[in-house]
């Protein structure tokens, strides 16, 4: 008898040790609306009336910040990684912190940490919960197309789609396209200026994704357009969780003459930073503002701009200018500041000029940095740099 | 390639001490996960790494206990008390690192290198052998020890006889549910300083899930090495080697594709294991629980 009590005041215990940690791993708040909110204008980065462009050439503007009533929306922001990353998924924690302070009326909950398998579940249980708008990133990708067929009445909005993604998917799913060759192609520059010993390094959680080949194709490209002879090395650790691979793998590429490496491995990046301090190189970071990580040794970091999507989301799906297509941003938009790089450190002045001088560049038009996406010519420009 | 070799030799060499006893451990990965996050915590609120080493030692123990009990005294399956406790640690640790620490990765510093003077100046050999932190020292030592204790102590003795057959044990005289105990409580302990290694020894931070797989990485060994400690630590340094000439692989640039370069650790380990392994190798009660009464 004795035992059996134990057994069940066992299973009692472990329940509420597990419950404890799945609330742990999956975060979300909720606040109700009870009447009318006006969305207030004074902000300097509110996305407003910006240069968009749908799939088929239509332009769409959204409307101006001030006039959007929010209240009665249901939100969710997804997250495929921990919050607490330093990087991306923390980018995107950082973007539900801002709308909820902003908007503290809007019905809004964000998960993060869900593992491959439960994301559809995730999906379609937050779709019949009545969320009407769910933000999500891209890695929920192949969770989406069956998730937002099956629930037409809720808005799915995916950063990073190219038009060919979506295509295959639902017409109540639509993605805003902001590429990251722009920002690591001036990192590139600061890296080509930077490095001593003609060796940049990119380290990324895989190749293949659109995303990650054109950052480090960039960089690369970047480095190269300011010093020709500089040599390249890719590391690829295959995981965007473990630190100790992040580590490893820059570890590896510092001893093969790195000396300035830029990362796209989310929290494997911590590992990256880690081995770059201890070895005293410089790094680029990703996502957010990576300077407290590493003080003297980040010399950027290269922005993901969800907060101002997730905002945009909310407000084109208020006004009911939502609509399926490619929403495309870029420096060369009034809001470079927003797609661009964290302020450069750790650098010459120099290095801040020319640096600057690009940047112009770009947003003039003169220069165009187009994303190069395939592996294949990201593995060529590293062979060709031997 | 050594601060790989640490973290999976010393969970194997717990796994080891513990299926030599007849239990398995499938919950290494979350002792292992308690060891990181507590050695950090305790490193960061005791402002000393040793305090936090021995909270990690201490918090990789404590977990265990719980699957000694559920899978000793009250005899539930094995491999689902491991699987939950893994999940307990992940959830657990995420949740704690959130609501302590704010989830932000604090640097506490880790341990720096043993002075081996000259000899950390040879080259090559220099920086893998003489280069390193006492507890990757800690961990050859540790193989030394376990030969000993297995093949000259009376704890060793009972312990492989207790995984082969509990039942001349018990009529021994000797408490089979004590000595599975003692051998799962080791094998907490050992798991919560190889957690520990991955916060204090390498990184000196904690960061969720931080230990990405290396418990189940290290349940494979203790397979590979035949129970054995020095098969263990070859086991181990074979993996981590080989993980480290993939990423070197990389850095040089060898035109082969990425997958298939990181790809080398897993198949290679897998190669050596069909290769090695041979029937009736495992503890003969391995996995099952004993009761006087049906013994």
């Amino acid at each position: 008898m004795l035992r059996k009590s134990g057994l069940v005041y066992l299973v009692l215990m472990c329940l509420i040790v597990v419950a404890i940690g799945a609330i742990g791993c999956g975060e979300a708040t909720e606040e109700t609306t009870t009447s009318e909110t006006t969305v207030s204008s004074d902000t300097t980065t509110a996305p407003d009336s910006s240069d968009t462009t749908a799939a088929g050439g239509e332009e769409s503007t959204t409307t101006s910040v001030a006039s959007v009533d929010v209240s009665g929306v249901k939100m969710a922001i997804n997250t495929y990684g921990t919050k607490t990353d330093g990087s991306w998924s923390e980018s995107i924690s950082d973007a539900y912190e801002a709308l909820k302070e902003k908007y503290p009326d809007l019905d809004l909950i964000f998960t993060d940490n869900v593992p491959e398998n439960d994301r559809p579940q995730l999906m379609a249980t937050q779709a019949s919960d009545g969320r009407s708008l769910i933000y999500c990133d891209s890695v929920y990708f192949p969770a989406i197309q069956p998730v937002a067929a099956d629930h037409p009445d809720t808005w799915y909005v995916m950063p990073e789609l190219t038009e060919d993604d979506l295509a295959v998917l639902p017409d109540n799913v639509t993605t805003y396209f902001f590429s990251y060759a722009e920002p690591c192609y001036l990192a590139g520059v600061a890296a080509g200026l930077e490095t001593k010993t003609n060796t940049v390094a990119a380290i990324l959680g895989l190749t293949g994704l659109p995303d990650l080949n054109s950052a480090a194709y960039a960089f690369f490209e970047g480095a190269k357009s300011v010093n020709p002879n500089v040599k390249f090395i890719l590391g690829v650790t295959g995981d965007f969780i473990d630190v100790q691979k992040g580590y490893d793998q820059t570890i590896a590429a510092i001893d093969a003459g790195a000396d300035v490496i830029m990362h796209f491995a989310d929290n494997a990046g911590k590992g990256v930073i880690k081995a770059g301090v201890e070895k005293n190189v410089k790094l680029v970071g990703e996502a957010k503002d990576q300077l407290p990580l590493a003080p003297q040794n980040i010399i950027t970091s290269y922005q993901c701009p969800h907060a101002y999507f997730v905002e945009l989301a909310l407000l084109d799906f208020a006004s009911g200018n939502m609509s399926k297509g490619v929403k495309s941003f870029s420096m060369s938009d009034e809001i470079p500041e927003l797609f661009g790089l964290y302020p450069l450190t750790n650098v010459s002045e120099e290095t801040k000029a020319k640096v600057e001088e690009i940047k112009q560049q770009i947003i003039d038009g003169t220069l165009v940095v187009e994303p190069v996406t395939e592996t294949a010519d990201l593995e060529k420009l590293v062979q060709e740099s031997k | 390639m050594v601060s790989l070799t640490f973290p999976l030799l010393v969970a194997a060499l717990g796994e080891a001490v513990s299926e030599r006893a007849g239990v398995y451990n499938l919950g290494m990965e979350g002792y292992m996960l308690f060891g990181a996050y507590f050695g950090f915590y305790g490193a960061l609120v005791g402002h000393s790494l040793w305090v936090g080493l021995i909270v990690g030692v201490v918090a990789g123990l404590i977990l265990s206990v719980v699957h000694a009990y559920c899978s000793i005294t009250l005899r539930i399956n094995q491999i689902i008390t491991g699987v939950a406790l893994w999940l307990v640690g992940i959830g657990v640790t995420s949740f704690l690192h959130r609501s302590l620490t704010s989830g932000e990765s604090k640097d506490v510093g880790t341990f720096t290198d043993v002075n081996f003077g000259a000899l950390a100046k040879i080259p090559w050999l220099g920086d893998i052998i003489f280069q390193q932190n006492f507890l990757t020292y800690l961990g050859f030592v540790l193989v030394v020890v376990l030969a000993f204790v297995f093949k000259r102590t009376k704890f060793g003795v009972l312990n492989a006889a207790t995984g082969d057959n509990p039942v001349a044990v018990d009529l021994a005289g000797h408490s089979v549910s004590r000595i599975r105990y003692a051998s799962v409580l080791v094998c907490g302990a050992m798991c919560g300083l190889a957690g520990s290694y991955l916060s204090l020894g390498v990184l000196g931070t904690f960061s969720e899930n931080m230990t990405s797989g290396k418990g189940f990485i290290a349940f494979c060994l203790v397979i590979f090495g035949k129970w054995d400690p020095k098969r263990v630590l070859l086991g181990a340094l074979i993996f981590a080697g080989a993980d480290a000439l993939q990423a070197r692989l990389q850095a040089v640039g060898l035109p082969v594709a990425f997958p298939f370069l990181l790809m080398i650790p897993y198949v290679l380990t897998l190669i050596v294991l069909v290769t090695a392994m041979r029937k009736g190798e495992a503890p003969t009660m391995l996995g099952e629980p004993y009761s006087r009464s049906e013994g």
